[in-house]
């Protein structure tokens, strides 16, 4: 009896009634990641896929290849990631582009894991991508949304299919901390990680490759290299961070800490050891967690009168 | 009222099963040879046990005078410092040191790293370097193999 009460609770929780302008505003932000980072990356991606076949090591989707592929199937399939990437971050004809963006980026950055190494800080970018483009991110804020408005439709409030994706997409981007903080759990170390000297070695050894290889170290590493206690605080933090994580999806409010400390730690991550988490130091990868259509339409008289103006489109702003 | 029951049990369902998922290489932590993967991944990073020597393959400029300069992994290959690391360590052991080192060679004739340090030969190296002592201001290699040998074509003015 009490089964099916539990359960019932839990699917109440997960389909909470969330906007549309929300989702909306998450697929806006991935989308606008991905295309940030593909765009100016145009070179590197050619050069990559025609270097020594020999280098080549399939991941993900890239498995499923027979092997290395002619470099201009691979040009395309950059450039049909970026465009279906502009449909999916404008919202224009979704229920194509959606999924099909996802597909591609998939495929994209699969292959291009395939000439190097895995590459973490994008695992949630795909995912979040596949989630968006099958769900109706599209019903807000979107060229689709826009476009239905003018036919006389009615915009949609809040719903519980706008709640799910929203909650999953933040599941996803807590459970790759969470299974990062098992990870460090069940290393060699163990608890001990927490103690400082496991990350403190890491970093260094992080450190002497990027001065090698890229002629500079990270700036804050030089000066706090010494300096035992701090690692001893970065590594405590991180657990708390990783493994405290799951409350992060419990509580809206837990969340919007969690994801605003989180960023914090990337940024640190970033000055300490010159490691660059793209899509988390952009901070949209933690959209999911904001109430954003508030952040958005923040109540002052001018954003008021502009957001009448786009709902109706024909108010003017002359009142304000 | 029926097809909104089955959308939302859709919704739950696709939901277990991405949780599900993601949380499945979990057990990697537990294998004898754990593998990651993409975009399923149980996120291994900092966790490998790193001793007082750190061992690096790359590639060096020899100088007009014998001394050598590390030469920047964007000459070796396209992408991050990471996936060039990994690409020269891949080369290195598959026995293609010598077509990195000809790689190089020739993307630094005419350089203006080959100017700016009078680079006259490139080699593909492994370098053990001490942590400690790096640290503590002695940046150079405790030990060094050399793998190959190219000398530029270009060669800067003495």
């Amino acid at each position: 009896m009490t089964s099916p009460i539990v359960f019932g609770r839990i699917a109440s929780w997960w389909l909470t009634p969330m906007p549309a302008t929300r989702l909306g505003g998450v697929r806006i932000a991935c989308g606008t990641y991905a295309l940030c980072y593909l765009l100016p990356r145009c070179n590197m991606f050619h050069e990559l896929w025609r270097t020594d076949a020999d280098l080549f090591d399939p991941v993900g989707m890239a498995r499923l290849l027979p092997g290395v592929l002619p470099p201009g199937i691979m040009d395309t399939v950059y450039w049909l990631t970026v465009l279906t990437g502009v449909f999916f971050t404008l919202g224009f004809k979704h229920r194509i582009a959606g999924p099909l963006f996802g597909l591609l980026l998939f495929t994209l950055l699969s292959y291009r894991n395939s000439w190097s190494m895995i590459l973490h800080m994008h695992n949630a970018l795909v995912i979040h991508a596949m989630i968006l483009g099958i769900s109706r991110s599209a019903d807000g804020w979107s060229v689709d949304a826009a476009l239905y408005r003018r036919r006389g439709g009615v915009p949609p409030g809040s719903s519980w299919r706008y709640g799910w994706p929203i909650m999953l997409v933040g599941a996803v981007t807590i459970i790759a901390y969470f299974l990062s903080g098992v990870a460090k759990l069940a290393c060699p170390e163990g608890l001990d990680w927490a103690a400082g000297e496991a990350l403190r070695s890491q970093i260094a050894v992080n450190a002497i490759r990027y001065d090698i290889l890229e002629g500079e170290s990270a700036p804050l590493f030089q000066t706090i290299y010494q300096h035992k206690a701090l690692f001893w605080g970065m590594g405590i933090g991180t657990f708390v961070l990783e493994l405290g994580v799951p409350l992060a999806l419990l509580n809206r409010r837990l969340g919007v800490i969690w994801a605003i400390m989180v960023f914090g730690m990337h940024w640190g991550i970033f000055f300490v050891m010159g490691i660059k988490f793209r899509y988390q130091m952009s901070g949209l990868t933690y959209a999911s967690f904001f109430d954003l259509e508030k952040m958005a339409c923040p109540k002052t008289p001018l954003a008021a009168a502009l957001r009448k103006f786009a709902l109706n489109g024909k108010a003017s702003l002359a009142n304000y | 009222m029926v097809r909104e029951i089955v959308e939302r049990r859709s919704a739950i369902t696709f939901s277990i099963v991405t949780v599900a998922l993601l949380l499945f290489p979990i057990r990697h932590n537990w294998l004898a040879q754990p593998k990651d993967g993409f975009p399923l991944s149980y996120y291994p990073m900092f966790t490998s046990t790193r001793g007082e020597i750190t061992t690096l393959h790359h590639v060096v400029g020899i100088t007009h005078n014998g001394e050598s300069v590390n030469v920047p992994g964007k000459y070796a290959g396209p992408g991050g410092m990471n996936t060039v690391r990994r690409q020269m360590r891949k080369m290195y052991h598959g026995g293609q040191a010598a077509e990195l080192a000809k790689r190089v060679a020739e993307r630094l004739n005419g350089s203006s790293f080959t100017e700016r340090h009078k680079v006259v030969r490139v080699e593909v190296v492994k370098s053990n370097y001490t942590i400690k002592r790096y640290f503590d201001g002695e940046t150079g290699p405790v030990s060094r193999e050399v793998a190959a040998s190219v000398k530029l074509a270009k060669r800067p003015a003495p």
